[in-house]
């Protein structure tokens, strides 16, 4: 069972690489001939065995008419094999646009699915590895837009890995499938992970105990809520009267300005390091303080709000990795 | 990985249903009625479970179902193995499984069982009706295969129909080129060919009776297309079994002719002597479930499996379990056995049972010894047969000696009557003589060159061996009613109550009416048609390619496949000629998509969703030499496209983007 499995995790990297080399990543994917792969289904060995058996039937009792109705199947094999191909055959693929998430949550990545003309094409299945498969049918010409979900195992830029664009319809016969790769300019955060290492207050002493109700403690009115601020200062009770959504607005003590701080870690590796910075960021943005990050070789000054926390974020989820390109490069 | 697709549709449900219920309607006669009881049951509680009025069948009641269907079927049948059982199996199994079709995945298995199951339907008919039943069968199941495939949410609706009649069409001339190249094997395993119970046809023992019945059936028998002319009507003896033995009432045959001993070896002349040309046929027989032909005498037949038995007549080794056909010989002129019988047989063919119709063999001596030769004894009984007999299809019944009540009391009687006692007759009078029963004349159909030959022109007469000459052929039939070999004996016994009794809306009984008589000859022709290019095309195959092909090799095949996959693909081709043409960009997008082409390939590409205009500004930007050739396109292009008097002409946009020179010092050099 070791070695075969072994043979198996070799064959499926080989696959992989192979896949790597022969997929250039583009920004748009039209699917024909060269892209699109086509062979049987599981269904479709059944299918064949049927025809076999059927041709078992007819030549043992010597009936014409049983061969008719087998290469009469043997002849809808065939044929679907166009049928199932025009399934996919001439669609154009892109990426829209793709959430930047926490490591271990899914991407939402939105798909831009394009046919030339208006025709009815069902059961498309669109899924990254390791995703859930998401199963559209298209009949409008122009351009659909989906959204399909992608797991995510590493910080960095995301990469959710091949695109399996595939469909087995009408008949199900045949399976066609094509890969696709894209490059994202989202990223992945470190997923967090709470501690109780205090953050460096602003005057650079480690004075300063963090606590977690610090900083919003004195209500000073309420202001209209902007995406990206947290939940948990939204005015649920005004929300609820159906008077819009307001955020509830306090005023910052002047000691809550803090750094996250590289240093603070010490004694750990990058990522844990990483991982606690990233809780520290997200505690210190929920408290609504104003805080800044300190990396080996890059300083955030201290800041609030949702623009702050994204390249903040970003930071941490790029450390250290090439063709990190400043925040607000390219909107993806 | 579970598939979010995996439960089955509606859709889906309905079609594998109605699949369903056209399979066990090809097979309803021959399924035992508690199958189809079972169906019944299984698809109405499936419909009512997916309507939520009954729960699923839990386990042990479904273990009841599967023990309940297996000793069912092992009662029902037996042996089990053939194909009667294993589809009633296949339908059992399908309706059982029903009940527990949730996954797209059952729905498919039971699709391919509805594809074989009614495929099996082909062995045991093979007729053009019944063949159309098994297409639409093929359609509603390729429609059930297609809906399984179709998105859940979609509601009942006809649409799969249309993508499977579409599929199916196409295949359709691949279809036929795989029928006409692929190679036949020839049988592989000996599985019981079905039996059917209930058939009509002259079986292999004669009693008084027996023919009469077959008057009342006009099932088709069998069918021969003759090569040159077809002889004249009185010729038309099809001779299916030849009866030496009997026992007073019964004419049986010979235990020394046994159907597993074939007497004469091809070749072998010395019994048959045949005289003249032979004439030629294809004879195109209807399943008898039993091992003897039809062929006029003397046959000979060069078909393998046929054996040629001493009798003058023909046999197949394999019971001929569905329509077949065989290519036979015949020579009208003949002697049999001329010099002297075998010892065994004729001592069979001469022997009288002891104490059996006494007053027969008294008057028999009587007429032997006032008479000089066979022939005179001959023409005084016919003439007797002629002058105070009478021919009927409802003979008075006869009791122990059946021959002498016939012959001097009763005189009404039916072929095998006259058949049997001629036989007996001349038997006691000292000559060796028999019954040979088989078919007499049949209908010839006026344009084209063939005889259908249907059950009530079944018939007996009878054999008469005399020295020097060899077996004699004697119907005393024409004796008493020449007319009922001279024109058939359906113009003969129209009127009375026993001819066609079992067919009440048989087309035969209004060929008066023209149309009728058009309708009963095309389709006598499109049966025969049928029967001879799909039915026995095997025999056809190499004629036929090399007809077609010239020579068959496998570039001429290849070709031949070619031309059905040009034939296949012919109305989505011209569909797609067309389209291309429709499809064509607009030539302003299309010369921008050029320029933006040659921008990127010196290194600076248009992005997502930047407008042309933008894209020139970035372009300026980065490229001040290229300045203004890009804008001067970007205006042109926005002009042209969306200004409806536009300044510019679109050839001034094509020279714009021809001489921009993207890599270079802005305006191409030449």
């Amino acid at each position: 069972m070791r070695p075969l499995s072994r043979i198996r995790q070799a064959l499926k990297s080989y696959f992989q690489r192979w896949i790597d080399r022969r997929i250039q990543t583009v920004r748009e994917y039209h699917l024909d001939r060269r892209r699109l792969y086509i062979l049987p289904s599981k269904a479709g060995l059944g299918f064949l065995a049927l025809v076999f058996a059927l041709w078992l039937l007819g030549t043992n009792f010597e009936n014409n008419l049983v061969f008719i109705l087998c290469f009469l199947l043997l002849g809808l094999f065939i044929v679907s094999i166009l049928f199932t191909h025009g399934t996919l055959s001439g669609l154009r693929v892109k990426t829209v646009r793709a959430e930047s998430v926490f490591e271990g949550d899914a991407a939402t990545i939105e798909l831009c699915i394009s046919q030339p003309k208006a025709r009815r094409r069902e059961q498309i299945s669109l899924c990254f590895a390791g995703g859930e498969p998401l199963m559209i049918t298209l009949t409008n010409a122009g351009d659909t837009f989906v959204t399909v979900l992608a797991p995510t195992t590493h910080r960095g830029f995301l990469d959710p890995g091949l695109l399996t664009v595939e469909s087995v319809s009408p008949v199900g016969l045949l399976r066609v499938w094509s890969y696709l790769r894209f490059r994202f300019n989202a990223v992945v955060y470190p997923a967090p992970v709470p501690d109780t290492i205090p953050t460096t207050s602003h005057g650079g002493s480690s004075e300063g105990h963090y606590s977690g109700t610090t900083g919003a403690e004195d209500y000073a009115g309420l202001k209209t809520y902007e995406v990206g601020e947290s939940l948990r200062h939204v005015a649920w009770k005004q929300y609820a009267r159906e008077q819009g959504l307001w955020s509830k607005q306090y005023s910052d003590p002047v000691d809550s300005r803090v750094w996250v701080d590289w240093n603070n870690y010490a004694g750990m590796d990058t990522e844990q390091r990483l991982a606690r910075m990233t809780w520290q960021v997200c505690a210190c943005d929920a408290d609504g303080r104003v805080y800044g990050l300190r990396l080996p070789g890059s300083d955030h000054a201290p800041d609030k709000g949702g623009a702050h926390r994204q390249a903040v974020l970003r930071c941490l989820a790029l450390y250290g990795i090439d063709g990190a390109k400043g925040a607000g490069d390219e909107a993806t | 990985m579970k598939r979010p697709d995996w439960q089955l549709s509606r859709n889906g449900l309905f079609w594998v249903l109605l699949a369903f219920i056209a399979v066990v309607a090809l097979h309803l006669d021959h399924l035992p009625v508690w199958i189809v009881v079972l169906t019944g049951v299984s698809v109405l509680w499936r419909i009512l479970e997916y309507r939520g009025v009954v729960p699923f069948p839990p386990w042990p009641l479904k273990a009841i179902f599967v023990a309940s269907c297996a000793i069912g079927l092992a009662i029902s049948y037996r042996p089990l193995l053939g194909l009667e059982p294993m589809v009633a199996m296949l339908i059992a199994g399908f309706g059982l499984k029903l009940l527990e079709m949730h996954h797209k995945r059952d729905a498919v298995v039971l699709v391919y069982v509805a594809y074989f199951t009614a495929a099996i339907n082909c062995v045991f008919t093979q007729d053009i009706p019944y063949f159309a039943l098994v297409l639409l069968t093929y359609v509603i199941t390729t429609t059930a295969l297609v809906s399984i495939n179709q998105p859940k949410d979609r509601g009942f609706s006809a649409g799969p129909s249309l993508i499977a009649v579409r599929i199916l069409a196409t295949s359709l001339p691949l279809m036929l080129v795989l029928f006409l190249v692929m190679p036949r094997l020839g049988t592989l395993l000996s599985i019981p060919v079905p039996k059917n119970q209930a058939r009509t046809g002259v079986g292999d023992t004669m009693s008084p009776g027996d023919f009469s019945r077959l008057v009342g059936s006009d099932d088709l028998a069998f069918r021969a297309r003759f090569d040159g002319e077809i002889p004249d009507r009185n010729r038309l003896y099809w001779r299916g079994l030849v009866f030496s033995g009997f026992d007073g009432r019964e004419w049986s045959q010979a235990e020394f002719y046994g159907q597993d001993r074939p007497i004469l070896q091809r070749g072998d002349n010395a019994s048959i002597i045949r005289l003249g040309e032979p004439i030629k046929y294809t004879l195109t027989m209807e399943p008898t479930y039993q091992r003897w032909l039809y062929a006029l005498s003397t046959p000979a037949s060069f078909e393998s499996g046929i054996r040629l038995m001493r009798e003058s007549r023909l046999a197949s080794t394999a019971r001929i379990g569905q329509r077949r056909n065989f290519d036979i010989q015949s020579w009208l002129d003949y002697r049999l056995e001329p010099e002297g019988l075998h010892p065994y047989p004729e001592q069979l063919e001469r022997a009288l049972p002891s104490g059996s119709n006494p007053e027969t063999v008294r008057v028999a001596r009587e007429w032997a010894r006032e008479t000089q030769n066979a022939q005179a004894l001959i023409q005084r009984l016919l003439q007797l047969f002629n002058r105070s007999f009478v021919y009927t299809l409802e003979p008075p019944l006869l009791g122990t000696h059946a021959v002498d009540e016939f012959l001097w009391e009763s005189r009404r009687g039916f072929c095998e009557h006259f058949a049997g006692s001629f036989a007996f007759f001349m038997r006691a009078a000292g000559y060796p003589a028999r019954v040979v029963v088989g078919y007499q004349g049949g209908e010839i159909h006026p344009t084209e060159n063939f005889v259908t030959v249907r059950q009530y022109d079944a018939h007996a007469w009878a054999e008469v061996w005399i020295k020097g000459q060899g077996w004699l052929r004697v119907d005393p039939t024409a004796a008493v009613a020449p007319e009922r070999i001279e024109m058939s004996l359906a113009d003969m016994f129209r009127d009375e109550d026993n001819f066609l009794a079992d067919s009440p809306l048989s087309l035969i009984r209004f060929r008066d009416f023209g149309f009728v008589n058009w309708i009963i000859l095309h389709r006598d022709f499109l049966d025969y048609t049928w029967a001879t290019w799909v039915l026995g095309y095997d025999k056809r195959q190499a004629d036929f390619l090399k007809q077609l092909l010239g020579r068959v090799d496998a570039f001429r095949l290849g070709l031949l496949f070619l031309a059905a996959a040009g034939l296949s693909m012919l109305p989505s081709l011209t569909i797609w000629l067309i389209n291309r043409r429709r499809d064509r960009p607009d030539p302003r997008d299309e010369l921008i998509h050029r320029f933006c082409a040659r921008m990127a390939r010196a290194g600076l590409p248009r992005k997502t969703g930047e407008g042309i205009l933008d894209y020139a500004r970035r372009i300026a930007a980065e490229r001040p030499q290229l300045e203004p050739e890009a804008m001067a396109i970007a205006n042109a292009y926005v002009s042209l496209r969306y200004d409806d008097n536009a300044p510019v002409q679109i050839d001034e946009l094509r020279r714009l983007v021809r001489q921009i020179d993207p890599a270079g010092a802005g305006v191409k050099v030449r």
